[in-house]
């Protein structure tokens, strides 16, 4: 299917929603913006309260109540932002959504949860199982799309070349030659001190690693050659404050460093743990 | 005048139909069908086109939401409007426009095609239904009336990054929503 295709079909959507969208449109309802704001005051209230009596089963229940009352607890507590990033010398403004894992809030096994930032136009965010992925998202265009915003570039093309330009642009893939670019987020049940001990004496033999702390935070920048598609690895361990940890790995290549390099550091430093209790903060100072 | 007053004066083949139908309605039509075709002349003809389409089908037809008929009427003809257009732009070459004067000759869609889009449109309702009001408003602005992020923000009184961010939200839960049912 494509997506004019999909265009036409979402033609014939139930009149029902057609006219409830119209009342929006029509300004028939009020904005929605102070309502917003209000509903997220009271949602973190309401947490704050109940994080008082988690421990109680009564506690925990009315917690699990609140959360499937508001859908989700990351959208509610991490909003949309704007964020700029200097990548070579240029600014970038980016519209950075937060998304994640929601805490478990069960009296039987709490799971800390954790919120992160990206920016929506560049990545996407995708799970396989326990692991939770951001990936660079290949937009597809449509051909008036690609002609407007290379046109310059493509006029100085020959006739064949800018077809094949157009085509290649409309429908982007990863370039298999190239190393993976991906931030890789992982939830372990060790100290995140010990996690990263463990770990340097693994890594030592293949990689060459500087290490920085900061709070209760554990870097390991690391690469191996000097070549453009060296490989480069960060990885950063953060205390989830429930004595265990998450492992967020940046994966990308040297001559990707100023690019998704720089980006992937912005991003990975808008993580959030949000602890059972449903209250998030970013970096605490407590150690394992 | 009431919808259902309009109506009876569509089956009582009565031209002043057209008239109220302008009146109440013209510029809800007018501004999804410029939405679409950016012109201000198109637009209007694509609204003349709507009106002669609710007369040739009205009667035998009698929409429960006048509103809507009249809406969607629009934006089919509005968007085939703008495919014409666009493939005359692009043509020169008349391959387009040919392929779709041929499809006249062959009766449009095979009967998978039809059964498959009947399928994706009922999920489509479906995933609809789940979304909250406030969500679902906001993914029709953008993707049935074709209003641009900013004018969603502006109506619906969130920022322009958060509509946005819904719209992106949306996306992949539809997407999801279709792989899962074996419709991609």
């Amino acid at each position: 299917m494509t997506n004019m295709e999909l265009l036409d079909i979402l033609g014939g959507v139930q009149g029902k929603y057609i006219l409830e969208a119209q009342q929006l449109r029509a300004g028939e309802r009020k904005p929605h913006r102070l309502r917003y704001m209000r509903q997220l005051a009271a949602v973190i209230t309401l947490i704050l309260i109940l994080t008082l009596f988690l421990n109680t089963a009564p506690g925990a229940a009315a917690v699990e109540y609140v959360k499937e009352k508001v859908t989700s607890l990351i959208e509610a507590l991490f909003p949309p932002k704007k964020m700029a990033i200097n990548v070579e010398g240029m600014e970038y403004e980016g519209d950075y959504v937060a998304d994640g894992v929601e805490p478990e809030v069960t009296a039987e096994a709490p799971q800390p949860g954790f919120a992160i930032y990206y920016d929506v136009d560049s990545y996407t965010m995708e799970k396989e199982g326990d692991i939770t992925y951001i990936r660079p998202y290949l937009k597809s265009m449509t051909r008036e799309e690609v002609l407007e915003i290379y046109g310059d570039f493509l006029s100085s093309l020959s006739e064949e070349e800018q077809e094949q330009q157009i085509a290649s642009l409309m429908n982007p893939q990863a370039a298999p030659s190239l190393p993976n670019c991906e931030i890789e987020i992982i939830h372990l049940d060790i100290p995140y001190a010990q996690t990263a001990s463990q770990e340097r004496a693994e890594l030592e033999g293949q990689w060459e690693i500087t290490e920085a702390v900061a709070g209760n935070r554990i870097t390991f920048s690391m690469c191996n050659g000097q070549e453009w598609d060296s490989p480069v690895e960060v990885r950063d361990y953060f205390s989830d404050e429930q004595g265990g940890c998450f492992r967020i790995t940046s994966r990308y290549y040297l001559e990707a460093a100023e690019g998704h390099g720089v980006r992937f550091a912005a991003i990975v430093n808008t993580f959030a743990v949000i602890p059972p209790q449903g209250s998030a903060d970013p970096i605490s100072d407590d150690t394992p | 005048m009431e919808d259902d007053q309009i109506i009876k004066l569509y089956f009582e083949r009565s031209e002043q139909a057209i008239e109220e139908t302008d009146t109440k309605y013209g510029g809800y039509c007018y501004s999804i069908a410029y939405n679409i075709l950016t012109n201000q002349e198109d637009a209007e003809e694509s609204v003349s086109d709507t009106y002669l389409s609710a007369w040739n089908s009205m009667p035998p037809r009698r929409p429960p939401a006048l509103a809507a008929f009249l809406g969607k009427i629009t934006r089919n003809v509005s968007i085939d409007r703008w495919r014409k257009y666009r493939a005359f732009k692009r043509g020169k070459g008349q391959i387009e426009i040919a392929l779709d004067e041929l499809s006249e000759c062959v009766g449009g869609e095979s009967a998978e095609d039809t059964a498959i889009r009947k399928e994706i449109l009922a999920s489509l309702n479906r995933f609809l239904g789940t979304l909250k009001e406030s969500e679902r408003s906001v993914f029709l602005c953008r993707y049935w009336y074709l209003d641009s992020t900013e004018e969603i923000a502006e109506k619906s009184g969130f920022s322009v990054s958060k509509v946005k961010s819904m719209l992106f939200r949306i996306r992949k839960r539809l997407y999801t929503q279709l792989v899962k049912e074996g419709l991609l």
